[in-house]
Protein backbone atom coordinates (compact mmCIF):
# COMPACT_ATOMS: atom_id res chain seq x y z
CA UNK A 1 0.00 0.00 0.00
CA UNK A 2 2.83 2.37 0.81
CA UNK A 3 4.39 1.74 -2.59
CA UNK A 4 0.99 2.23 -4.26
CA UNK A 5 0.57 5.52 -1.89
CA UNK A 6 3.49 7.32 -3.59
CA UNK A 7 3.35 6.48 -7.29
CA UNK A 8 -0.06 8.19 -6.49
CA UNK A 9 1.90 11.21 -4.82
CA UNK A 10 4.64 11.40 -7.56
CA UNK A 11 1.67 11.45 -10.08
CA UNK A 12 -0.42 14.10 -8.12
CA UNK A 13 2.95 15.99 -8.58
CA UNK A 14 3.42 15.60 -11.91
CA UNK A 15 0.09 15.88 -13.16
CA UNK A 16 -0.06 19.47 -11.31
CA UNK A 17 3.24 20.86 -12.95
CA UNK A 18 1.94 19.86 -16.40
CA UNK A 19 -1.09 21.50 -15.93
CA UNK A 20 1.05 24.39 -14.76
CA UNK A 21 3.56 24.54 -17.96
CA UNK A 22 0.52 23.81 -20.66
CA UNK A 23 0.02 26.57 -23.04
CA UNK A 24 -2.83 25.35 -23.91
CA UNK A 25 -5.55 26.31 -21.94
CA UNK A 26 -8.01 23.04 -22.84
CA UNK A 27 -5.13 21.13 -22.11
CA UNK A 28 -4.43 22.29 -18.63
CA UNK A 29 -8.22 22.30 -17.90
CA UNK A 30 -8.22 18.36 -18.58
CA UNK A 31 -5.08 17.58 -16.48
CA UNK A 32 -6.85 19.07 -14.05
CA UNK A 33 -9.94 17.07 -13.97
CA UNK A 34 -7.61 13.55 -13.83
CA UNK A 35 -5.30 15.61 -11.11
CA UNK A 36 -8.72 15.67 -9.20
CA UNK A 37 -9.55 12.05 -9.81
CA UNK A 38 -6.24 10.64 -8.58
CA UNK A 39 -7.06 13.03 -5.70
CA UNK A 40 -9.88 10.80 -5.04
CA UNK A 41 -8.43 7.42 -5.25
CA UNK A 42 -5.91 9.21 -2.74
CA UNK A 43 -9.26 10.11 -0.08
CA UNK A 44 -10.05 6.41 -0.24
CA UNK A 45 -6.77 5.01 0.49
CA UNK A 46 -7.19 7.54 3.73
CA UNK A 47 -10.65 5.50 4.93
CA UNK A 48 -12.46 8.59 4.05
CA UNK A 49 -15.51 7.88 1.72
CA UNK A 50 -17.34 10.91 1.95
CA UNK A 51 -14.46 12.93 1.15
CA UNK A 52 -14.06 10.12 -2.00
CA UNK A 53 -17.43 10.55 -2.97
CA UNK A 54 -17.46 14.52 -2.71
CA UNK A 55 -14.26 15.20 -4.77
CA UNK A 56 -15.38 13.04 -7.64
CA UNK A 57 -18.13 14.46 -7.95
CA UNK A 58 -17.03 18.29 -7.34
CA UNK A 59 -13.64 17.91 -8.86
CA UNK A 60 -13.60 16.05 -12.11
CA UNK A 61 -17.29 17.10 -12.51
CA UNK A 62 -18.43 21.01 -11.56
CA UNK A 63 -15.10 22.52 -11.19
CA UNK A 64 -14.14 21.45 -14.68
CA UNK A 65 -17.21 22.28 -16.80
CA UNK A 66 -17.53 25.29 -15.14
CA UNK A 67 -14.07 25.82 -16.61
CA UNK A 68 -15.16 24.62 -19.90
CA UNK A 69 -18.11 27.08 -19.44
CA UNK A 70 -16.25 29.98 -18.85
CA UNK A 71 -13.63 29.23 -21.62
CA UNK A 72 -16.31 29.17 -24.26
CA UNK A 73 -18.36 32.14 -23.40
CA UNK A 74 -14.94 33.97 -23.52
CA UNK A 75 -14.01 32.39 -26.94
CA UNK A 76 -11.07 30.61 -25.59
CA UNK A 77 -11.87 27.28 -26.89
CA UNK A 78 -9.88 27.40 -30.02
CA UNK A 79 -7.04 29.69 -29.44
CA UNK A 80 -3.86 28.80 -28.12
CA UNK A 81 -2.54 31.15 -25.73
CA UNK A 82 1.01 31.89 -25.02
CA UNK A 83 2.20 32.97 -21.95
CA UNK A 84 5.58 33.60 -20.51
CA UNK A 85 6.50 30.11 -18.70
CA UNK B 1 -4.54 67.41 -22.63
CA UNK B 2 -7.33 64.49 -23.30
CA UNK B 3 -7.19 64.03 -26.90
CA UNK B 4 -3.46 65.40 -27.39
CA UNK B 5 -1.65 62.16 -27.18
CA UNK B 6 1.99 63.59 -28.45
CA UNK B 7 2.48 66.11 -25.19
CA UNK B 8 1.55 62.54 -23.12
CA UNK B 9 3.68 60.06 -21.80
CA UNK B 10 4.12 56.49 -23.45
CA UNK B 11 1.02 55.82 -21.71
CA UNK B 12 -0.87 58.13 -23.69
CA UNK B 13 1.22 56.64 -26.70
CA UNK B 14 -0.48 53.17 -25.79
CA UNK B 15 -3.87 54.03 -25.38
CA UNK B 16 -3.92 55.88 -28.14
CA UNK B 17 -3.01 52.76 -30.41
CA UNK B 18 -5.45 50.58 -28.63
CA UNK B 19 -8.21 52.96 -29.20
CA UNK B 20 -7.02 53.03 -32.55
CA UNK B 21 -7.46 56.39 -33.33
CA UNK B 22 -4.70 57.70 -35.52
CA UNK B 23 -1.91 55.23 -36.10
CA UNK B 24 0.19 57.62 -38.60
CA UNK B 25 1.50 59.89 -35.65
CA UNK B 26 4.32 58.09 -34.60
CA UNK B 27 6.44 59.22 -37.50
CA UNK B 28 7.01 62.81 -36.42
CA UNK B 29 8.74 62.16 -32.62
CA UNK B 30 11.02 59.17 -33.30
CA UNK B 31 13.51 59.99 -30.51
CA UNK B 32 11.20 61.10 -27.97
CA UNK B 33 12.25 59.26 -24.88
CA UNK B 34 8.68 58.47 -24.14
CA UNK B 35 8.26 56.49 -27.32
CA UNK B 36 11.63 55.41 -26.66
CA UNK B 37 10.59 53.54 -23.58
CA UNK B 38 7.41 52.25 -24.94
CA UNK B 39 9.38 50.55 -27.85
CA UNK B 40 11.10 49.19 -25.52
CA UNK B 41 8.15 47.74 -23.69
CA UNK B 42 6.82 46.59 -27.39
CA UNK B 43 10.27 44.42 -27.76
CA UNK B 44 9.77 42.85 -24.45
CA UNK B 45 6.38 42.04 -25.55
CA UNK B 46 7.39 40.32 -28.51
CA UNK B 47 10.75 38.70 -27.30
CA UNK B 48 8.30 36.73 -24.48
CA UNK B 49 5.58 35.68 -27.02
CA UNK B 50 3.12 37.32 -25.26
CA UNK B 51 -0.07 37.03 -26.70
CA UNK B 52 -3.87 37.84 -26.10
CA UNK B 53 -6.88 38.10 -28.20
CA UNK B 54 -8.28 41.10 -29.15
CA UNK B 55 -6.57 44.44 -28.37
CA UNK B 56 -3.18 43.32 -28.78
CA UNK B 57 -3.24 42.50 -31.95
CA UNK B 58 -5.22 44.69 -33.09
CA UNK B 59 -2.68 47.65 -31.56
CA UNK B 60 -0.12 45.31 -33.57
CA UNK B 61 -1.77 45.38 -36.75
CA UNK B 62 -2.38 48.69 -37.14
CA UNK B 63 1.43 50.30 -35.52
CA UNK B 64 2.95 47.33 -38.26
CA UNK B 65 0.76 48.83 -41.15
CA UNK B 66 1.80 52.87 -39.90
CA UNK B 67 5.31 51.83 -40.55
CA UNK B 68 4.66 49.66 -43.73
CA UNK B 69 5.34 46.39 -43.14
CA UNK B 70 3.38 43.50 -43.84
CA UNK B 71 0.66 42.88 -41.42
CA UNK B 72 1.03 39.43 -40.47
CA UNK B 73 3.86 37.65 -39.27
CA UNK B 74 3.06 33.83 -39.00
CA UNK B 75 5.45 31.63 -37.16
CA UNK B 76 5.20 28.09 -36.47
CA UNK B 77 2.71 28.14 -33.97
CA UNK B 78 -0.72 28.78 -35.68
CA UNK B 79 -1.87 26.74 -33.91
CA UNK B 80 -5.37 26.92 -34.73
CA UNK B 81 -5.56 29.67 -37.03
CA UNK B 82 -5.55 32.20 -33.67
CA UNK B 83 -2.06 31.92 -32.62
CA UNK B 84 -0.16 34.69 -34.51
CA UNK B 85 3.41 34.93 -32.95
CA UNK B 86 5.29 37.93 -33.27
CA UNK B 87 8.99 37.05 -33.53
CA UNK B 88 12.30 39.58 -32.74
CA UNK B 89 13.11 39.93 -35.71
CA UNK B 90 10.22 41.42 -37.07
CA UNK B 91 10.43 44.54 -35.36
CA UNK B 92 13.15 46.96 -35.97
CA UNK B 93 15.74 46.40 -32.97
CA UNK B 94 17.36 49.62 -32.22
CA UNK B 95 20.21 48.39 -30.24
CA UNK B 96 19.76 45.98 -26.88
CA UNK B 97 19.67 48.84 -24.06
CA UNK B 98 18.71 47.06 -21.04
CA UNK B 99 16.02 49.05 -19.82
CA UNK B 100 14.80 49.38 -16.39
CA UNK B 101 11.30 47.59 -17.37
CA UNK B 102 12.73 44.02 -18.76
CA UNK B 103 15.28 44.16 -15.38
CA UNK B 104 12.14 44.91 -12.93
CA UNK B 105 10.69 42.17 -14.89
CA UNK B 106 13.27 39.78 -14.40
CA UNK B 107 13.85 40.30 -10.72
CA UNK B 108 9.79 39.75 -9.71
CA UNK B 109 10.00 36.66 -11.26
CA UNK B 110 13.16 35.54 -9.53
CA UNK B 111 12.00 36.80 -6.37
CA UNK B 112 8.13 35.10 -6.52
CA UNK B 113 10.06 31.61 -7.67
CA UNK B 114 12.37 32.33 -4.31
CA UNK B 115 9.38 33.18 -2.09
CA UNK B 116 7.92 29.92 -3.11
CA UNK B 117 11.06 28.09 -2.70
CA UNK B 118 11.71 29.78 0.71
CA UNK B 119 8.38 28.91 1.88
CA UNK B 120 8.46 25.04 0.67
CA UNK B 121 11.82 24.52 2.57
CA UNK B 122 11.16 25.56 5.50
CA UNK B 123 7.38 23.81 5.55
CA UNK B 124 9.57 20.63 4.42
CA UNK B 125 11.74 20.85 7.10
CA UNK B 126 9.25 21.27 9.58
CA UNK B 127 7.55 18.33 8.11
CA UNK B 128 9.83 15.84 8.69
CA UNK B 129 9.87 16.37 12.53
CA UNK B 130 6.18 16.96 13.26
CA UNK B 131 4.59 13.44 14.32
CA UNK B 132 4.38 10.49 12.89
CA UNK B 133 1.56 9.87 9.82
CA UNK B 134 -0.73 7.63 11.40
CA UNK B 135 0.40 7.51 14.77
CA UNK B 136 -2.44 6.00 17.21
CA UNK B 137 -0.35 8.23 19.87
CA UNK B 138 -0.54 11.91 17.70
CA UNK B 139 -1.75 14.95 19.65
CA UNK B 140 -4.53 15.36 17.12
CA UNK B 141 -6.42 12.05 18.51
CA UNK B 142 -7.19 13.58 22.02
CA UNK B 143 -10.31 13.26 24.13
CA UNK B 144 -12.20 15.09 21.60
CA UNK B 145 -12.17 12.82 18.79
CA UNK B 146 -12.43 10.08 21.70
CA UNK B 147 -15.77 11.23 22.88
CA UNK B 148 -16.88 11.60 19.73
CA UNK B 149 -16.04 8.18 18.59
CA UNK B 150 -17.32 6.10 21.50
CA UNK B 151 -20.64 8.41 22.56
CA UNK B 152 -21.27 9.42 19.59
CA UNK B 153 -23.94 6.90 18.60
CA UNK B 154 -25.78 7.07 22.29
CA UNK B 155 -25.84 11.51 21.79
CA UNK B 156 -26.91 11.97 18.22
CA UNK B 157 -27.74 8.56 17.12
CA UNK B 158 -26.01 8.78 13.85
CA UNK B 159 -23.90 5.64 12.75
CA UNK B 160 -21.60 7.74 10.65
CA UNK B 161 -19.52 9.40 13.26
CA UNK B 162 -18.58 12.42 10.23
CA UNK B 163 -22.00 13.13 9.85
CA UNK B 164 -22.65 12.82 13.52
CA UNK B 165 -20.26 15.46 13.78
CA UNK B 166 -20.79 18.04 11.22
CA UNK B 167 -24.66 18.09 11.92
CA UNK B 168 -25.11 17.81 15.50
CA UNK B 169 -22.28 18.33 17.40
CA UNK B 170 -20.38 21.12 15.54
CA UNK B 171 -24.36 21.95 13.57
CA UNK B 172 -23.49 25.92 13.44
CA UNK B 173 -20.23 25.45 11.69
CA UNK B 174 -21.98 23.94 8.88
CA UNK B 175 -25.05 26.41 8.74
CA UNK B 176 -21.94 29.16 8.25
CA UNK B 177 -20.86 27.11 5.28
CA UNK B 178 -23.77 26.72 3.87
CA UNK B 179 -24.30 30.67 4.06
CA UNK B 180 -20.53 31.04 2.35
CA UNK B 181 -22.30 29.11 -0.52
CA UNK B 182 -25.35 30.92 -0.99
CA UNK B 183 -23.48 33.98 -0.62
CA UNK B 184 -21.23 32.87 -3.39
CA UNK B 185 -24.22 31.69 -5.75
CA UNK B 186 -25.84 35.41 -5.27
CA UNK B 187 -22.55 37.56 -6.10
CA UNK B 188 -22.23 35.52 -9.17
CA UNK B 189 -25.82 35.89 -10.36
CA UNK B 190 -24.90 39.69 -9.77
CA UNK B 191 -22.28 39.65 -11.75
CA UNK B 192 -23.18 37.60 -14.71
CA UNK B 193 -27.20 38.28 -14.73
CA UNK B 194 -28.04 39.35 -18.00
CA UNK B 195 -30.91 41.69 -18.11
CA UNK B 196 -31.90 41.91 -22.16
CA UNK B 197 -33.02 38.24 -21.96
CA UNK B 198 -31.20 38.56 -25.68
CA UNK B 199 -29.96 35.10 -24.84
CA UNK B 200 -29.43 32.64 -27.73
CA UNK B 201 -31.78 29.77 -27.47
CA UNK B 202 -30.27 26.26 -27.02
CA UNK B 203 -31.64 23.75 -28.48
CA UNK B 204 -31.57 20.10 -26.65
CA UNK B 205 -28.64 18.09 -27.16
CA UNK B 206 -27.69 15.81 -30.15
CA UNK B 207 -29.44 11.78 -30.83
CA UNK B 208 -26.69 10.09 -28.73
CA UNK B 209 -26.94 12.38 -25.59
CA UNK B 210 -30.53 12.07 -25.34
CA UNK B 211 -30.75 8.50 -25.73
CA UNK B 212 -27.78 8.09 -22.99
CA UNK B 213 -29.44 10.56 -20.91
CA UNK B 214 -32.66 8.75 -20.90
CA UNK B 215 -30.89 5.61 -19.56
CA UNK B 216 -28.26 7.03 -17.31
CA UNK B 217 -30.04 10.22 -15.92
CA UNK B 218 -32.40 8.03 -13.35
CA UNK B 219 -29.65 6.65 -12.47
CA UNK B 220 -27.52 9.16 -11.24
CA UNK B 221 -30.92 11.27 -9.42
CA UNK B 222 -31.75 8.18 -7.59
CA UNK B 223 -27.87 7.59 -6.45
CA UNK B 224 -27.99 11.52 -5.11
CA UNK B 225 -30.83 11.05 -3.30
CA UNK B 226 -29.43 7.66 -1.64
CA UNK B 227 -26.59 9.10 -1.16
CA UNK B 228 -28.40 12.30 1.10
CA UNK B 229 -30.81 9.54 2.84
CA UNK B 230 -28.73 7.71 3.88
CA UNK B 231 -26.30 10.39 5.53
CA UNK B 232 -26.54 9.31 8.83
CA UNK B 233 -25.95 5.15 8.16
CA UNK B 234 -23.08 4.99 5.65
CA UNK B 235 -20.28 7.50 4.34
CA UNK B 236 -22.53 10.31 2.48
CA UNK B 237 -24.52 13.03 3.22
CA UNK B 238 -25.74 16.33 2.45
CA UNK B 239 -22.42 17.70 0.67
CA UNK B 240 -21.74 14.70 -1.41
CA UNK B 241 -25.24 14.06 -2.31
CA UNK B 242 -25.65 17.16 -2.68
CA UNK B 243 -23.37 17.74 -5.68
CA UNK B 244 -24.39 14.29 -6.81
CA UNK B 245 -27.98 15.97 -7.24
CA UNK B 246 -26.70 19.13 -9.09
CA UNK B 247 -24.54 17.26 -11.36
CA UNK B 248 -27.80 15.37 -12.17
CA UNK B 249 -29.44 18.53 -12.84
CA UNK B 250 -26.95 19.32 -15.08
CA UNK B 251 -27.41 16.49 -17.21
CA UNK B 252 -30.70 16.72 -17.29
CA UNK B 253 -30.38 20.45 -18.77
CA UNK B 254 -27.88 19.20 -21.17
CA UNK B 255 -30.03 16.93 -22.46
CA UNK B 256 -33.83 18.56 -22.08
CA UNK B 257 -32.36 21.95 -23.32
CA UNK B 258 -33.01 25.00 -21.87
CA UNK B 259 -36.69 25.57 -22.26
CA UNK B 260 -37.76 22.66 -20.67
CA UNK B 261 -35.51 23.21 -17.84
CA UNK B 262 -36.98 26.64 -17.41
CA UNK B 263 -40.77 25.10 -17.10
CA UNK B 264 -39.07 23.01 -14.46
CA UNK B 265 -36.73 25.35 -12.26
CA UNK B 266 -37.18 28.64 -13.12
CA UNK B 267 -34.51 31.12 -11.49
CA UNK B 268 -36.96 32.38 -9.26
CA UNK B 269 -37.51 28.89 -7.71
CA UNK B 270 -34.51 28.03 -7.45
CA UNK B 271 -33.71 30.90 -5.39
CA UNK B 272 -36.74 30.32 -3.35
CA UNK B 273 -35.67 27.03 -2.84
CA UNK B 274 -32.51 28.21 -1.62
CA UNK B 275 -33.32 30.57 0.91
CA UNK B 276 -36.19 27.97 1.97
CA UNK B 277 -34.25 25.30 3.05
CA UNK B 278 -31.49 27.92 4.54
CA UNK B 279 -33.86 28.90 6.57
CA UNK B 280 -35.29 25.75 7.45
CA UNK B 281 -32.22 25.01 8.25
CA UNK B 282 -31.67 27.70 10.90
CA UNK B 283 -34.53 27.51 12.46
CA UNK B 284 -34.19 23.48 13.00
CA UNK B 285 -30.98 23.53 14.63
CA UNK B 286 -31.42 26.92 16.57
CA UNK B 287 -33.68 25.23 18.37
CA UNK B 288 -30.37 24.94 20.89
CA UNK B 289 -30.12 28.38 21.05
CA UNK B 290 -33.83 28.72 22.20
CA UNK B 291 -34.16 26.21 24.53
CA UNK B 292 -30.36 26.54 26.20
CA UNK B 293 -28.10 23.81 26.65
CA UNK B 294 -30.39 21.32 28.51
CA UNK B 295 -33.32 21.70 26.03
CA UNK B 296 -35.91 22.72 28.38
CA UNK B 297 -36.58 19.42 29.05
CA UNK B 298 -37.86 18.57 25.90
CA UNK B 299 -35.37 16.51 23.93
CA UNK B 300 -35.42 15.31 20.15
CA UNK B 301 -36.64 11.69 19.83
CA UNK B 302 -33.31 9.61 18.88
CA UNK B 303 -34.84 6.21 17.61
CA UNK B 304 -32.61 3.04 17.37
CA UNK B 305 -29.36 3.72 15.52
CA UNK B 306 -29.20 1.79 12.38
CA UNK B 307 -33.14 2.83 10.69
CA UNK B 308 -33.95 5.37 8.76
CA UNK B 309 -35.88 7.43 10.75
CA UNK B 310 -33.10 7.66 13.48
CA UNK B 311 -30.53 10.69 14.68
CA UNK B 312 -32.40 12.94 15.93
CA UNK B 313 -32.87 16.56 13.32
CA UNK B 314 -30.11 14.77 11.23
CA UNK B 315 -32.12 13.36 8.54
CA UNK B 316 -34.13 16.57 7.50
CA UNK B 317 -30.78 18.67 8.12
CA UNK B 318 -28.98 16.55 5.62
CA UNK B 319 -32.11 16.99 3.31
CA UNK B 320 -32.15 20.65 3.65
CA UNK B 321 -28.11 20.63 2.67
CA UNK B 322 -28.38 18.62 -0.07
CA UNK B 323 -30.98 20.98 -1.23
CA UNK B 324 -28.93 23.94 -0.99
CA UNK B 325 -25.58 22.03 -2.88
CA UNK B 326 -27.70 21.28 -5.80
CA UNK B 327 -29.40 24.12 -5.91
CA UNK B 328 -26.50 26.17 -5.92
CA UNK B 329 -24.27 24.22 -8.64
CA UNK B 330 -27.42 24.35 -10.97
CA UNK B 331 -27.56 28.30 -10.71
CA UNK B 332 -23.79 28.62 -11.76
CA UNK B 333 -24.77 26.37 -14.77
CA UNK B 334 -27.33 28.55 -15.34
CA UNK B 335 -25.64 31.45 -15.44
CA UNK B 336 -22.43 30.33 -17.47
CA UNK B 337 -24.49 28.95 -20.24
CA UNK B 338 -26.20 32.79 -21.19
CA UNK B 339 -23.75 33.41 -24.48
CA UNK B 340 -24.34 36.62 -23.99
CA UNK B 341 -21.16 38.32 -23.52
CA UNK C 1 16.58 9.84 6.23
CA UNK C 2 14.94 8.11 3.50
CA UNK C 3 12.45 6.06 5.92
CA UNK C 4 11.47 9.43 7.52
CA UNK C 5 10.43 10.64 4.07
CA UNK C 6 8.64 7.67 3.34
CA UNK C 7 7.45 7.37 6.43
CA UNK C 8 5.85 11.29 6.04
CA UNK C 9 4.90 10.66 2.47
CA UNK C 10 2.03 12.56 2.45
CA UNK C 11 2.88 16.07 4.53
CA UNK C 12 5.82 16.03 2.00
CA UNK C 13 3.60 15.64 -1.31
CA UNK C 14 0.80 18.15 0.24
CA UNK C 15 3.83 20.90 0.22
CA UNK C 16 5.26 20.50 -2.82
CA UNK C 17 1.61 21.02 -4.35
CA UNK C 18 1.19 24.21 -2.24
CA UNK C 19 4.15 25.65 -3.80
CA UNK C 20 3.85 24.69 -6.92
CA UNK C 21 -0.14 26.36 -7.03
CA UNK C 22 1.68 29.51 -5.71
CA UNK C 23 4.46 29.88 -7.59
CA UNK C 24 1.76 29.96 -10.60
CA UNK C 25 -0.11 32.42 -8.42
CA UNK C 26 2.91 34.81 -9.19
CA UNK C 27 4.22 33.82 -12.51
CA UNK C 28 1.48 33.28 -14.91
CA UNK C 29 -0.28 36.63 -16.31
CA UNK C 30 -2.85 34.50 -17.53
CA UNK C 31 -6.02 34.89 -15.72
CA UNK C 32 -7.21 31.61 -16.01
CA UNK C 33 -4.11 29.49 -15.41
CA UNK C 34 -3.91 31.79 -11.77
CA UNK C 35 -7.28 29.99 -11.34
CA UNK C 36 -5.88 26.64 -11.73
CA UNK C 37 -2.91 27.40 -9.01
CA UNK C 38 -5.18 28.45 -6.33
CA UNK C 39 -7.40 25.33 -7.04
CA UNK C 40 -4.26 23.34 -6.26
CA UNK C 41 -3.44 25.46 -3.49
CA UNK C 42 -6.85 24.66 -2.07
CA UNK C 43 -6.95 20.69 -2.99
CA UNK C 44 -3.19 19.81 -1.41
CA UNK C 45 -4.22 21.85 1.84
CA UNK C 46 -7.29 19.04 1.80
CA UNK C 47 -4.71 16.85 0.99
CA UNK C 48 -2.19 17.57 4.11
CA UNK C 49 -5.59 18.18 6.39
CA UNK C 50 -7.14 14.97 6.17
CA UNK C 51 -3.55 13.04 6.28
CA UNK C 52 -3.47 14.43 9.77
CA UNK C 53 -6.71 12.46 10.92
CA UNK C 54 -5.34 8.73 9.53
CA UNK C 55 -4.19 6.15 12.26
CA UNK C 56 -2.53 2.99 11.38
CA UNK C 57 -4.80 0.15 10.51
CA UNK C 58 -7.94 2.35 11.50
CA UNK C 59 -11.13 1.90 9.32
CA UNK C 60 -13.66 4.50 8.06
CA UNK C 61 -15.25 6.08 10.97
CA UNK C 62 -18.65 4.45 10.85
CA UNK C 63 -19.48 2.38 14.05
CA UNK C 64 -20.73 -0.65 13.95
CA UNK C 65 -21.27 -2.57 17.08
CA UNK C 66 -19.52 -5.57 18.65
CA UNK C 67 -15.60 -5.99 19.04
CA UNK C 68 -12.65 -3.54 19.37
CA UNK C 69 -12.03 -1.76 16.14
CA UNK C 70 -9.44 1.34 15.83
CA UNK C 71 -11.29 4.45 13.63
CA UNK C 72 -9.64 7.18 11.99
CA UNK C 73 -9.89 10.66 13.57
CA UNK C 74 -13.35 12.02 12.28
CA UNK C 75 -12.33 15.74 13.17
CA UNK C 76 -10.28 16.60 10.30
CA UNK C 77 -12.17 14.89 7.48
CA UNK C 78 -15.75 16.80 8.83
CA UNK C 79 -13.40 19.96 8.05
CA UNK C 80 -12.67 19.33 4.43
CA UNK C 81 -15.85 17.73 3.53
CA UNK C 82 -17.50 21.48 3.86
CA UNK C 83 -14.24 22.78 2.58
CA UNK C 84 -14.41 21.08 -0.81
CA UNK C 85 -17.68 22.49 -1.33
CA UNK C 86 -16.68 26.16 -0.58
CA UNK C 87 -13.90 25.67 -2.59
CA UNK C 88 -16.18 24.76 -6.19
CA UNK C 89 -17.89 27.93 -5.16
CA UNK C 90 -14.46 30.49 -4.54
CA UNK C 91 -13.63 29.00 -8.15
CA UNK C 92 -17.72 29.90 -9.80
CA UNK C 93 -17.03 33.12 -8.25
CA UNK C 94 -13.68 33.63 -9.89
CA UNK C 95 -14.78 32.15 -13.33
CA UNK C 96 -17.83 34.94 -13.15
CA UNK C 97 -15.18 38.19 -12.46
CA UNK C 98 -12.77 36.59 -15.34
CA UNK C 99 -15.93 36.71 -17.46
CA UNK C 100 -16.81 40.52 -16.74
CA UNK C 101 -12.94 41.43 -16.55
CA UNK C 102 -13.23 40.09 -20.54
CA UNK C 103 -16.14 41.53 -21.48
CA UNK C 104 -14.81 44.68 -20.36
CA UNK C 105 -11.22 44.82 -21.11
CA UNK C 106 -11.04 42.55 -24.00
CA UNK C 107 -8.01 40.55 -22.65
CA UNK C 108 -6.84 37.65 -20.61
CA UNK C 109 -3.52 39.13 -19.17
CA UNK C 110 -3.37 40.75 -16.12
CA UNK C 111 -0.89 42.89 -17.01
CA UNK C 112 -2.46 44.82 -20.18
CA UNK C 113 -5.64 44.77 -18.04
CA UNK C 114 -4.05 46.85 -15.38
CA UNK C 115 -2.38 48.96 -17.37
CA UNK C 116 -5.77 49.39 -19.50
CA UNK C 117 -7.19 50.03 -15.91
CA UNK C 118 -4.62 52.56 -14.94
CA UNK C 119 -4.98 54.56 -18.20
CA UNK C 120 -8.78 54.84 -17.77
CA UNK C 121 -8.51 56.29 -14.20
CA UNK C 122 -5.37 59.05 -15.62
CA UNK C 123 -8.09 60.16 -18.65
CA UNK C 124 -10.96 60.17 -16.12
CA UNK C 125 -9.05 62.53 -13.76
CA UNK C 126 -7.63 64.68 -16.84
Amino acid sequence: MTALEILLLLFLVFCALAAVLTRHLVASVIIFMSYSSVMAILWLLLESPDLAITEAAVGAGVTSLLFFLALRKINGLKGVDEDEK
Amino acid sequence: MKNDPSKGGWFERFMHWAEGEDPGQDQESADDPARAEFIEYLEYLDAHEHMEFGAYRLMRYRERTAKGMPPQEMTGHSGHGGGAVVTRRSFPVKGRRPGTLRTMVRLYRILSVGVAGVLAATLLSVALSMPGFGDPEAPGMNQVAGRYLEDGVEETGAVNAVAGMILDYRAFDTFGESTVLFAAAMSTVLLLRSEKRKREREEPGDLILIRMGQIILPAVMMFGIYVVVNGHLSPGGGFSGGTVLGCGLILSGLVLGREEMEHLLPPRRLTGLTVGCLLAYGLMKGYSFFTGANHVGWDVPRGTPGNMFSAGFILPLNLCVGVIVACTMYTFYTLFTDREG
Amino acid sequence: MAELVIQQRFYIGAILLFSIGLATLFLHPNLIKKIIGLNLMDTSVFLFLAAMGYVDGGSAPIIVHGGEQVYINPVPGGLVLTGIVVAVSTTALFLALTCRLYRRYNSLNLDIILMKAKGEKEKKND
